[in-house]
């Protein structure tokens, strides 16, 4: 399967990354050659076959209560922020 | 004899018996790692006061002859388990700075039993990788050969461990994580069954596949880590509600007489090395020659299993690191606007190999795509998933290599993700069904000029850790593999 350039491009603005036109062309090998081969799975036979999303039983994973269990640790938390003021994060303009 | 040679047990024994203190032991670990991770780089954060401050505590308990399981301990820590005020990067440059103010699960009860933080150590970025090359800290070298890869991702670990630099470790396996290094530097490793461990606290990488366990340098003491750290949490959905067998006692009283050992042929078949395959099949002749069964089985989706996991995981991934946009915590590199911002910090932020698997798992999970790639091979994990059932209706155990060939060169793969890939060609289908797996050293053999140890998998039913272990246990009796020497 060949992925073509404006296809790597879509994909790296869908993951919210940057891909400069070297990078691009290696993609669209890289990825061609992944999505070739993950595409086996055409050949095997999955009539009547449920989707399995996880492989952990219901019955074995009991649900908890629903409260608040954390003590207020908002200045630990925004100790990693890369930018806060005030108790904030401090985040770049959102609306224009 | 050096302090840092002990075994887990011996140690905590001594450190008990008040022969040596766990602040003697920490230091000799100490002084050891500093003497090693030059050529090694097994780990990338040693926070030595820390770890002397937890030793000295760990040595007062002891004074009030009130020591638990692993009282004084040292242990290395895959650097994907966020340990408060320690930093945490998953060797990631995303997250070269951050420094967790929470503990996770899986090191909080590590240390409820009384361990010590030694150190956190060296894996593949995010845990996406064989051979630990796609680390932002360096590669980790194998120490039976420098020029050879530990295997990945939890390569730091199992070298550490092979090395002397800790006595035991944590890892964590996605698709091979733990059984791969364990095969490639002559440990044991085991992933328990998915829900053993709980996931709070470990940095995400494919999330109905990620699961904790341990590296240690025999099987007593692997049983004595998965008892300390695994077990039931809330703070995990995904969590398993069953009780915790003590792993570590009565390892011995196991009945070979009887044991029908499961071979699949799909696993015994070209690209395996054939000196690898006598060594497996001189370890299943042991129990042979102990009156156990060899029945020939069948997993007829085993060929399905590396494609499947290579479009569940990095689908996975893609909804897992969406979260870093360097806004909360993390890297964070500013551009011309928000969304410019965003694309800054995740280029510089990840690796080519986590960047790959991200645009992977948002074609698969992209519209138009999705029940071709994904739900499809969601379909596919169920078929290999009810082999396994199948399988286990027949035999107690499955015996499988853990890898096709002893660890290869660094270097040798890096270039070519398919090659990289079908390393995790016999572990993978594990991962895809939650099912418990371990690697023991079975034994050694020459392989491009080098000495090398090999690994033999033994898969196991869910929730069947402490029959595993047993089985795992009477393998190291029988086999008298040397370890590397100091």
């Amino acid at each position: 399967m060949s992925i073509n350039s404006e296809t790597v491009n879509k994909l790296a603005k869908l993951s919210a990354l940057k891909v400069d036109e070297a990078t691009n062309a290696e993609l669209c090998q890289d990825l061609g050659r992944i999505l070739d081969f993950v595409s086996q799975l055409q050949e095997v036979s999955t009539d009547g076959v449920e989707p399995m999303a996880s492989t952990v039983g219901n019955n074995i994973t009991p649900e908890r209560a629903d409260k608040v269990t954390e003590e207020n640790n908002r200045d630990a938390l925004l100790e990693n922020s890369p930018k806060q003021e005030m108790g904030f994060f401090v985040v770049p303009r959102v609306v224009e | 004899m050096e302090l840092f040679e002990l075994s887990l047990k011996e140690a905590a024994s001594k450190i008990k018996s008040k022969e040596i203190s766990s602040v003697e032991l920490t230091k000799s670990l100490l002084d050891r790692i500093e003497n090693r991770n030059g050529e090694i780089n097994a780990y990338v954060t040693v926070d030595r006061d820390h770890a002397l401050a937890m030793a000295q505590s760990s040595d007062n308990r002891i004074k009030e002859g009130n020591p638990r399981l692993i009282e004084g301990v040292p242990l290395g820590i895959k650097d994907l388990f966020c340990t408060k005020g320690v930093r945490t990067t998953a060797c990631s440059h995303m997250l070269d700075n951050f420094v967790p103010p929470y503990e996770s699960t899986v090191t909080s009860n590590l240390w409820k039993a009384g361990g010590v933080l030694l150190g956190k150590t060296n894996m593949d970025e995010f845990a996406m990788g064989s051979s630990n090359e796609s680390s932002y800290f360096g590669t980790v070298k194998n120490p039976w050969d420098v020029t050879r890869t530990p295997g990945g991702s939890s390569g730091g670990s199992a070298a550490a461990v092979a090395d002397y630099q800790c006595a035991a470790a944590t890892g964590s396996d996605t698709g091979g994580s733990i059984r791969q290094p364990a095969a490639f530097t002559g440990t044991v490793g085991i992933k328990p069954t998915y829900g053993r461990c709980s996931r709070y606290g470990m940095v995400a990488f494919a999330s109905s596949l990620d699961q904790a366990g341990a590296f240690a340098r025999n099987v007593e003491d692997a049983a004595l880590m998965l008892r300390s750290m695994s077990g039931y949490d809330p703070k995990d959905s995904t969590s398993a509600d069953r009780p915790i067998e003590n792993y570590d006692e009565k390892l011995g009283e196991f009945d070979i007489k009887g044991l029908k050992i499961g071979l699949p042929k799909e696993y015994f078949v070209e690209g395996l090395d054939p000196t690898v395959k006598n060594i497996v099949d001189a370890a299943v002749k042991n129990f042979t020659d102990q009156g156990a069964e060899v029945v020939e089985i069948s997993l007829p989706h085993t060929k399905y299993a590396v494609p499947a996991y290579y479009i569940v995981a990095p689908a996975e991934a893609a909804a897992n690191l969406a979260r870093y946009d360097g806004m909360r915590y993390g890297l964070r590199v500013e551009g011309d606007n928000l969304l410019d911002t965003y694309m800054k910090t995740r280029s510089e932020g990840f690796g080519a190999e986590v960047q790959r698997r991200i645009m992977v798992g948002n074609y698969t999970l992209s519209s138009g795509y999705y029940d071709a790639y994904y739900t499809k091979a969601q379909r596919v994990r169920n078929l290999i998933t009810q082999d396994f059932k199948e399988a286990f209706e027949k035999v107690d155990v499955i015996f499988t290599p853990t890898t096709p060939t002893p660890a290869f060169k660094i270097g040798g793969k890096i270039d070519d993700p398919i090659q990289m890939y079908l390393n995790d060609i016999f572990t993978v289908a594990t991962s895809l069904a939650g099912l418990p797996g371990m690697s023991i050293p079975a034994g050694k053999m020459t392989y491009e000029g080098a000495n090398l140890p090999v690994g033999l998998q033994m898969i196991g039913p869910a929730f069947s850790e402490q029959s595993l272990l047993r089985t795992a246990y009477a393998h190291e009796k029988m086999t008298n593999f040397e370890p590397l020497k100091v």
